[in-house]
């Protein structure tokens, strides 16, 4: 069962990539906040993170990226991020910060299921 | 002392006296010489009088007197002096020169036929035979009267207009001391003109600045160029920091040695201060721009994917349908409502202001119009309402007091935790009705109090979560005033945040008249 992390405190935003993303053998995970995300990820140990950067609470996006590659537990998740803040030093900081990738809202669907299959794809074919 | 002059003497008188006798060589050794100073002395430029110290009257006179004054020479000897000579007040003859210590005074002649000569005259006392002369020697000064006064007029033209420009006007000599410094220092610096020559230009910089355009001027001096447009800080008297711009010239003498500079100084800080504020509010426009882009974004995405996914191959329960065509219209709303705000702060920003729809209303229908607001809202607070003197009477655009409202409840709600009262009242207060919106929230602290009503400020800026363009309280604040009321916000952190508003009692005698204010594009 791949295991797929949404970060996002917009629930019709979650909602959307539930729609989108779910598939049979695949369990959508969801968490509201930075702390949530760290907690989940550690615990089930997700293929792929969808974060958002812009989060309440303590934590940004950025911060949680940081602190899932710093540890090496989960450092090996592939972080997808998510933003509407698209400056080119937005994308630059988000991946100084450890994001495997990059996407912009408003995404094209298709385009962000392509991405999330191929990934998940990916680390089928080596592992099992 | 003997006189070295000699007695009136001309042919006439010496055809007269002594005919056409031969004289004997020594006395006609003593005639020429005579002759030769009577000629010295006619073809002298300068005026020569001598009178009688008793009787004040000119007993001789030379050629270019006769000819200066335009008198016949027979006519001006006999004359009292005073008819020729202006002296001024003068005391005769204690105030006359004597000896050597001949006296020299600035005066005027009186030529015969009228019009005065203008003279630098010397006055010297003699003896001779047994009478006192006074020698007067006069020395028409027209010309270098007309050539002072013109230097006068030039220095005048000069001092007016450098006094009079709004800049400073200044001299240094070699070593930067100040040897000039025109008045409008006052104006600049608070400085006496007189305070400041003496002291150097690094005198009146604090020390940092003083350091780097010492070097700037030394390095200028040595290369003898002149300057322009130099920036450089300097302290008001006063204590408060005045920013110059300095251009200044180096002058020389005939051999082309540097004496020092002349410039001018003028007082940029308020062009300085305007730049920085227009440099603030670029910036501020620039995030603001980027805020509006996401904010604007945020909406879309779940537009555009609900849309996608609702047009894509997907078989999808009729539940899902409407729900998913719910999420696309609450964000278009949503999106519509950032679109009406940023065209509120367009209309206001360019100066037309918010055009009102004023109508009779009460306090009462104002709140009523909340009830969708409220009703959606319930979930995540408690609202408490309190309204006293429903009826009174308010004369408002209703849209835009829902508007009003609606940003102070959805601040209340984004900035208080789940659950937590939200509690609007409303009561008379003197001439006006005030609504109060209060919540038990995160509360602002002062600086952030401060700034509410700041365009594109937001509280919390670093928690981006919490979305909106920071514009709302801008737009509340300018509805609020157009309506005539005031609006006001005391906060405290951890306790939460109370808004308040006045709104001007209407008058409804005065509503069959026109409304005041309606549809006023000037508010």
């Amino acid at each position: 069962m791949k295991k797929i992390l949404i970060v996002d405190d917009q629930p019709e935003v979650a909602r959307l990539l539930e729609i989108v993303l779910r598939r049979e053998g695949r369990q959508l995970l969801f968490a509201a906040n930075g702390e949530e995300c760290l907690e989940m990820a550690r615990h089930f140990l997700p293929e792929v993170v969808l974060l958002d950067i812009m989060m309440p609470g303590e934590m940004d996006g950025y911060e949680v990226a940081r602190r899932l590659k710093k540890d090496p537990a989960t450092a090996g998740i592939h972080i997808l991020v998510m933003t509407a803040k698209v400056r080119e030093e937005d994308r630059r900081e988000a991946f100084a910060a450890g994001a495997d990738d990059y996407i912009s809202k408003p995404f094209d669907v298709i385009e962000l299921k392509t991405r999330v299959d191929r990934i998940l794809g990916c680390r089928e074919s080596p592992v099992s | 002392m003997k006189s070295r002059l000699f007695p009136p003497e001309n042919n006439a008188l010496r055809n007269e006296l002594f005919g056409g006798q031969r004289f004997s060589p020594e006395f006609q050794t003593h005639l020429d010489q005579l002759q030769r100073f009577r000629a010295l002395l006619d073809h002298a430029n300068d005026i020569i009088l001598l009178v009688r110290l008793d009787s004040r009257r000119i007993v001789d006179a030379n050629a270019s007197a006769c000819r200066q004054l335009r008198y016949p020479c027979e006519m001006l000897v006999g004359l009292p002096v005073e008819i020729v000579v202006d002296f001024e007040g003068l005391q005769w003859p204690e105030e006359v020169g004597e000896g050597i210590e001949c006296r020299t005074i600035v005066t005027e002649l009186q030529r015969r036929e009228g019009g005065r000569l203008p003279v630098e005259i010397l006055l010297c006392m003699e003896e001779f035979g047994d009478a006192s002369y006074v020698v007067i020697v006069a020395r028409d000064v027209t010309e270098r009267k007309r050539a002072e006064e013109a230097l006068e007029r030039s220095r005048k033209q000069f001092r007016d207009l450098v006094e009079t420009i709004n800049d400073w006007v200044w001299e240094v000599d070699m070593n930067g001391v100040y040897t000039y410094a025109s008045p409008r220092v006052r104006d600049l610096l608070g400085y006496e003109p007189e305070e400041v020559v003496g002291k150097t230009p690094f005198d009146l910089m604090p020390e940092s600045e003083a350091a780097g355009v010492a070097m700037f001027f030394r390095e200028r001096m040595e290369k003898k160029e002149a300057f322009s447009a130099l920036e450089n800080t300097n302290r008001h008297r006063d204590g408060r920091l005045v920013v110059l711009e300095t251009s200044g010239t180096p002058f020389f003498d005939e051999e082309w040695n540097l004496l020092g500079y002349r410039g001018v100084d003028r007082d940029v800080t308020v062009r300085k201060q305007a730049e920085h504020a227009l440099r603030e509010s670029d910036r501020m426009k620039t995030d603001f721009i980027s805020t509006a882009a996401h904010e604007l974004r945020t909406p879309l995405t779940s537009i555009l994917g609900f849309s996608q996914v609702l047009l894509g191959p997907e078989n999808l329960s009729e539940a899902e349908q409407k729900e998913f065509l719910t999420y696309i219209h609450q964000q278009a709303e949503s999106l519509s409502g950032l679109v009406a705000d940023l065209l509120d702060i367009a209309r206001i920003e360019s100066g037309q202001g918010l055009a009102l729809r004023r109508e009779f209303c009460t306090p009462g229908e104002l709140v009523t119009q909340l009830a969708p607001f409220i009703q959606s809202g319930r979930e995540r607070s408690r609202f408490e309402l309190a309204i006293t003197s429903e009826t009174a009477p308010l004369l408002v655009d209703k849209a835009k007091m829902a508007q009003v409202f609606e940003n102070l409840l959805s601040n209340a709600v984004k900035y208080s935790p789940p659950g937590s009262p939200i509690r609007i009242a409303g009561e008379i207060s003197g001439e006006n009705y005030r609504f109060t919106v209060a919540d038990r929230g995160f509360g602002m602290t002062a600086k952030q109090v401060a700034r509410v009503f700041d365009k594109f400020y937001r509280a919390d800026a670093s928690d981006t979560a919490v979305g909106g363009l920071g514009l709302g309280m801008s737009i509340v604040r300018n509805i609020v005033e157009a309506h005539g009321g005031s609006i006001w916000v005391e906060s405290e952190p951890g306790r939460g945040t109370t808004a308040y508003f006045h709104l001007p009692l209407g008058r409804p005698e005065t509503s069959g008249k026109g409304i005041p204010g309606e549809e006023d594009p000037d508010r």
